[in-house]
């Protein structure tokens, strides 16, 4: 009665058992009839993780670029010398946070104030992003008549 | 019913023309078309100009990152923590913490600027000068009008700077002759 038994469909990716005849125990057990999914489930696994890992990358790099951290990443190649520019300019260690507890008193404002004007003399004493180097004159471009 | 939707989908693209239409005057009268002799000196010097943008790109990006350092230490590190403890000690801080505010906003407000700045500067080098020397100077001018905006920022975060500080001073005085 159990030989009657057939595969109802091969269309499933599942395994379907089927049976065969053990001889010494005079039975039928099932017969794994394998799948090409689970036959390559180690190799479609890879294949996934690595689909995967692709789409994530394309995510984390267009977030990279969309949020402006590209801007601010001088660890790409092209910014080693820009890179060693920010290791001799690093501000000193002098400039430590301002205490948001305790009394007030004339020694915390002169502390404030002492940390504060050199704060804001190394930040204010550049006039960055001026247009002068961005010229015509200064790239070049002007008219030599 | 379809004839109505085609019509109101007409009228609504009618609409969308007419009020795009004076933004594209503005922004051809902003970007002024190159002349024939600054088009002759872009494609001679193409190579020269893209190297000094490079460099220009380069080192901004180094002022950036430094400028921001600098600004956000004096608003996280400084204001916030005196502010909070003039708070705390029940001393009048609320013009402190209005420039603190104000400063915040116009931090934040340079950060987007210098990004659109960027991204308009690595559009204007990767443009071919000796091929499209009207496109890359158009492109050119743009990049500049952005690098003002950053630099307009720079000046203004620099007088919340000055500012502030001048209030610290009166805030001081003020206790001071309170005799605290």
């Amino acid at each position: 009665m159990l030989t009657g038994v057939r595969q109802e469909s091969n269309m499933s990716m599942e395994t379907q058992p089927t049976l065969s005849h053990d001889s010494e125990h005079n039975v039928a057990v099932p017969k794994q009839v394998t799948s090409p999914w689970s036959q390559h489930r180690f190799l479609f696994m890879i294949a996934a993780s690595i689909g995967a890992a692709f789409i994530l990358v394309v995510i984390s790099t267009s977030m990279y670029y969309m949020t402006g951290t590209a801007q601010l990443d001088l660890s790409r190649p092209s910014y080693q010398s820009v890179r060693e520019e920010l290791k001799k300019n690093k501000p000193s260690d002098s400039q430590a946070a301002f205490s948001s507890s305790g009394d007030i008193t004339e020694e915390m404002f002169k502390d404030f104030i002492k940390r504060y004007d050199t704060r804001s003399k190394d930040t204010t004493s550049i006039d960055a992003f001026s247009g002068e180097p961005m010229s015509d004159q200064a790239l070049g471009i002007t008219s030599t008549q | 019913m379809k004839m109505k939707r085609t019509l109101f989908f007409a009228f609504a693209c009618c609409l969308t023309l007419g009020a795009l239409a004076p933004v594209g005057r503005v922004f051809a009268q902003d970007i002024v078309s190159p002349s024939d002799e600054v088009i002759q000196q872009v494609t001679h010097s193409c190579q020269s100009i893209r190297n000094s943008l490079t460099q220009i790109h380069l080192r901004d990006g180094l002022f950036r990152v430094n400028r921001a350092q600098s600004y956000e230490f004096i608003s996280t590190r400084l204001m916030a923590p005196l502010n909070s403890r003039l708070l705390i000690n029940k001393v009048d801080a609320s013009s402190l913490v209005r420039t603190t505010a104000q400063y915040d906003t116009l931090l934040n407000q340079f950060r987007a600027n210098y990004v659109a700045y960027d991204d308009q500067l690595a559009a204007t080098i990767a443009i071919d000068c000796k091929n499209k020397p009207a496109e890359f100077y158009e492109a050119l001018v743009k990049a500049r009008q952005l690098r003002e905006e950053v630099h307009q920022n720079t000046l203004q975060l620099n007088q919340y700077v000055t500012s502030y500080r001048k209030t610290v001073d009166t805030i001081h005085a003020d206790w001071s002759s309170a005799g605290k």
